[in-house]
């Protein structure tokens, strides 16, 4: 009996043939396949859906705000400058050289008239004004209300990786097609999409908005 | 509940989970790779969890299966002693 227990046990597993191994590796990569080329549709899918919502969040916002944008990108950023100018004239030699500032309360001010709070994600917000080769950017956070909490970094702060950097500076400079949801600014976490901001058909700078969606 | 039909059920459950989680893990790994968008923040957690709860069930039930093959090997051990035995 014990026999003819262990030679049903061996009989159960059916031999399988070259044919069908192959015939099985196939629908493997077949179905690896369609699931990754559904995802790559999904994943475009939902970049378009992004950056469309996040753009005409943006551009209904400035149309609502036209004058302060205008000022905001102009004169809110040479306030800032001078700001960061002065700070820097009054350092010390051997002090540590900073590159920013976070004095600038004409960009609080200035943000608060745009009413940036009422996009989502406000406080994961860049704004950029693109001079000759220089790249000026004030960093949104926190309440816009108050004193003290817009900050200023200036010229060309953008240190994520540089297959990035080199995809951003063809953009803002030779306007160059890229894609315009990704990781440009390392302090925001996840991506962010590219907004340029035009008014009366000019164009006076960039929005940089992160997606946080939570 | 039999103990074949138990251990019918966890070898179906583990070879649906295991080929859904592989697909899932594939996608995860090109998902990095590429930076991809497919899904919201909230959607990933989701999907996180119930890639954890799946390969949870799939550890259960290979320990399942493990434990009524086990205790079939030692009928099967049992039936062969005494029938070598009886031959004797």
């Amino acid at each position: 009996m014990s026999k003819t227990l262990i030679n049903d046990t061996l009989d159960q597993g059916e031999s399988i043939s070259l044919k069908t191994a192959g015939l099985s590796i196939l629908a493997i990569v077949a179905i690896i396949s369609l699931v990754m080329l559904g995802a790559v549709y999904a994943n475009r899918s939902r970049q378009r859906a992004v950056i469309n919502q996040y753009t005409k969040e943006t551009e209904e916002l400035i149309t609502a705000h036209q004058v302060a944008a205008k000022e905001f990108f102009s004169q809110t950023f040479d306030d800032c400058r001078n700001v960061l100018l002065e700070e820097q004239k009054a350092q010390k030699p051997g002090d540590y050289h900073t590159d920013s500032t976070d004095n600038c309360l004409t960009a609080s001010t200035q943000l608060a008239k745009l009413e940036v709070r009422e996009l989502r994600d406000s406080s994961a917000t860049a704004y950029v004004r693109v001079i000759g080769d220089k790249y000026e950017l004030i960093e949104a956070s926190g309440l816009y209300n108050e004193a003290m909490l817009g900050k200023f970094q200036s010229y060309g702060r953008f240190n994520s990786d540089a297959a990035t950097k080199a995809d951003l500076i063809k953009y803002l400079q030779q306007n160059e097609p890229i894609l315009l949801w990704q990781n440009f600014i390392p302090y925001i976490e996840g991506k962010e999409v590219i907004v340029p901001v035009k008014i009366d058909n000019q164009l006076v700078g960039y929005i940089f908005r992160g997606v946080i969606e939570k | 509940m039999s103990r074949s039909f138990l251990e019918r059920i966890t070898a179906s459950l583990v070879v649906t989970l295991t080929t859904t989680l592989a697909l899932g893990f594939i996608l995860l790994i090109a998902n990095g790779i590429f930076s991809w968008d497919i899904f919201p923040p909230f959607a990933e957690k989701i999907l996180y969890f119930l890639g954890a709860s799946m390969l949870i069930i799939i550890l259960s039930a290979v320990l399942i299966n493990i434990m009524i093959n086990l205790s079939r090997l030692a009928e099967y051990a049992g039936q062969i002693l005494h029938d070598s035995r009886r031959e004797k």
